[in-house]
C-alpha cells in the first residue's frame, strides 16, 4: 500500500516538476506533439508527397507508439543511476524508481495519442466500434514497455557503458519496426523474422484500428505478451536480488 | 556504575561491507569499507560512533538503515523496526513546493500518505518556513532546505534514528531548537545512533560509544571511557606524525619541553 502511494505521488511529482520547469507549463504536452505532427505533415504530406496521400497518418501511427517505447526504455535505463543520491539515503524498492519514470512517460504518451486521434479524425477517418481495440493495444504495449524498461533499468547500473549500446540498438530497431514502410512490402522470406519484433505487431495494431477500422490482430498481441513475460520475470528477479547492492554500484 | 540489562534490538556480528572498485578494463576489485563490525544496539539507548574520516562511520549507518546489506557477517534485528537516516533532503526537487517536497520525502521515509498529510501543518510550523512552505524549494537557502528536511525527518517517526553530524543545521535560533529537539529525542525511549566528530556532543548525548578504525570496531563501551581513550590515541598519533616529520633532519633532537 505504501508502495502504491509512493508510486502515485512520485509520478505526480515528476509531472509537476516538468510543468513547473517550463514557461508554458502543461501546454507543452499538447504543443509538442502538435508540432511533431506538423513537421511530418509538412515534410511528407506537402513537401515530398511520397507514398501517397495516406503516408502521413501511416507514418504517425508508427512514430507515436514508437516514441513512447523509445523514450520509456531510454529513461528507464537511467532511472537508478539518476536516483543514486536518494538510494544512498533511504531504502526505496528499486522497481518503483524505474516504474515512476515509465508511468510518467505513459501519461505523456496518452496526451500525444489524443492529438494523433484528433489528427486522424481531421483526415476524414470515421471512428467505429473497432476503435475500442485501442485499449487492449495500449495495455499490451504498456506491458512490453514496462518489461523491457525494468530489465534495462536493472542491468545498466552494473555496466553503464551498455547505455551507448542501447542507444544504437534502439536506433536500429526504429528502422526495423515498420514505421517508415509497410511490412508487407518486404520479401516473403524476411517476413517471418520481421514479425519477431514485438513493436512491428504493436504498430500494425494501431494502423489496423485507426486507419482501417479493423480490430488489432489478437495473435500478434498475444505474442507480445509472451515476449514480455520472461523479460519481466527476469527483471524483477534481478532487481530483487540486488536490491541493496545498487546503492554501492553507482558512484 | 552498571547499566541495567536491556533488550538487544540489533545484533551486528562480524559484518563487513565491500565496495566495487574498478581496477582496469573489465576488472573490478573489492574494497572493504567496513571490515569487521561487531556490537549490539540496545533498545532506547543512544550509541555514539566516533573515528577518523574514512573509518566507515557513514557506511555503518547505511548498513543499519537497510540501504545496503552486509557482504559478510550478519545483521539480526530482534524486532521489526524502522531505522531511518535523519537525512536533510531525501529526494527534494527544486521545482516542487516545500509542501510537496515534504510529502514526497515523508513517503520515502516510510510514512503513509494520510499520516504525512496530517503532519504537514506541524512540519510547516516546525521548519519555520512560513510563506516559503508554499514556494518552490529551489528558492530556498541551504539552511532553509536543511530545516525542511529536519522537520520531515523528525515527523517520520522512525523507531531507530540514525544521525550523521547534523546538529548544526540552520541559523542560530533554529540550531538551538533542533538541538533541543534532538536532546528530547535522545532522552526519550527512541533508539539513536549518532555519528559525530564533536566529542562534546557525543559525551553529552550518548550512553555508549563505539570507536571505529579502518572499518573495524575497536572498542565499544561507556561514553567517557571510549572518548578519553580516543583523545589519548589522537594525541599519540599527532605526536608520532610530528616526530616522523622532524625525524629526517634532526633525530632524537625533538625533545619535549
Amino acid at each position: 500500500m505504501r508502495n502504491a502511494e509512493l508510486l502515485f505521488y512520485g509520478v505526480y511529482a515528476d509531472l509537476r516538476t516538468e510543468v513547473a520547469r517550463r514557461l508554458l507549463g502543461f501546454l507543452w504536452w499538447i504543443i509538442e506533439p502538435v508540432m511533431y505532427v506538423a513537421v511530418f505533415y509538412l515534410v511528407f504530406g506537402l513537401g515530398l508527397r511520397q507514398g501517397g496521400t495516406d503516408y502521413v497518418p501511416f507514418l504517425l501511427c508508427g512514430m507515436v507508439p514508437w516514441k513512447w517505447f523509445d523514450g520509456s526504455v531510454r529513461q528507464a535505463s537511467g532511472a537508478l543511476v539518476a536516483n543514486i543520491g536518494l538510494m544512498q539515503q533511504v531504502f526505496v524498492p528499486k522497481h518503483l524508481l524505474v516504474l515512476i519514470q515509465l508511468i510518467t512517460n505513459t501519461v505523456k504518451f496518452l496526451v500525444v495519442l489524443l492529438v494523433l486521434v484528433a489528427f486522424v479524425l481531421a483526415l476524414d477517418k470515421r471512428p467505429s466500434v473497432e476503435w475500442l481495440g485501442l485499449f487492449p493495444l495500449i495495455a499490451v504495449q504498456f506491458v512490453l514497455v514496462v518489461s523491457l524498461g525494468l530489465l534495462l533499468g536493472a542491468v545498466i547500473p552494473f555496466a553503464q557503458d551498455l547505455r551507448q549500446i542501447v542507444d544504437n540498438v534502439l536506433m536500429l530497431a526504429m528502422f526495423m519496426s515498420g514505421i517508415f514502410f509497410n511490412a508487407d512490402t518486404l520479401p516473403e522470406s524476411w517476413q517471418g523474422y520481421f514479425q519477431l519484433n514485438p513493436m512491428v505487431r504493436i504498430i500494425d495494431g494501431y494502423r489496423d484500428v485507426l486507419l482501417h477500422n479493423r480490430w488489432p490482430d489478437w495473435d500478434g498481441l498475444g505474442y507480445v505478451l509472451l515476449f514480455s513475460a520472461p523479460l519481466l520475470g527476469l527483471a524483477m528477479a534481478i532487481l530483487h536480488r540486488y536490491e541493496r547492492q545498487y546503492p554501492k554500484l553507482i558512484f | 556504575m552498571k547499566p541495567a540489562p536491556r533488550d538487544v534490538v540489533l545484533q551486528v556480528s562480524h559484518a563487513g561491507v565491500a565496495y566495487r572498485q574498478r581496477t582496469g578494463m573489465l576488472r573490478y576489485g573489492n574494497f572493504w569499507g567496513l571490515e569487521d563490525e561487531d556490537f549490539e544496539l540496545y533498545a532506547g539507548e543512544t550509541l555514539g560512533v566516533i573515528g577518523a574520516n574514512g573509518a566507515g562511520k557513514s557506511t555503518l549507518l547505511r548498513l543499519i538503515a537497510g540501504v545496503t546489506q552486509p557482504d559478510r557477517g550478519r545483521l539480526v534485528w530482534r524486532r521489526p523496526l524502522k531505522a531511518n537516516l535523519l537525512t536533510l533532503n531525501a529526494g527534494f526537487k527544486p521545482e516542487l513546493t516545500g509542501r510537496e517536497n515534504a510529502t514526497l520525502s515523508g513517503l520515502l521515509l516510510g510514512m503513509r500518505l494520510r499520516d504525512v498529510t496530517r503532519s504537514l501543518d506541524s512540519i510547516r510550523e516546525f521548519s519555520e518556513l512560513g510563506d516559503f512552505f508554499e514556494r518552490p524549494a529551489g528558492t530556498y537557502s541551504t539552511g532553509m532546505r536543511a530545516r525542511l528536511g529536519f522537520a520531515v525527518a523528525i515527523h517520520a517517526e522512525s523507531d531507530v534514528l540514525l544521525i550523521d553530524e547534523v546538529l548544526g543545521v540552520g541559523d542560530a535560533s533554529f540550531r538551538m531548537k533542533s538541538q533541543r529537539v534532538m536532546r528530547d529525542v535522545v532522552r526519550s525511549n527512541k533508539t539513536v545512533v549518532l555519528v559525530s566528530h564533536s566529542m562534546e556532543a557525543i559525551r553529552e548525548l550518548c550512553d555508549r560509544v563505539i570507536w571505529i578504525d579502518k572499518g573495524r570496531s575497536i572498542i565499544t563501551g561507556d561514553a567517557s571511557y571510549v572518548i578519553d581513550g580516543y583523545h589519548v590515541a589522537v594525541r599519540e598519533a599527532v605526536k608520532l606524525a610530528h616526530l616522523a616529520s622532524l625525524g629526517g633532519e634532526q633525530p632524537a633532537a625533538a625533545a619535549p619541553p
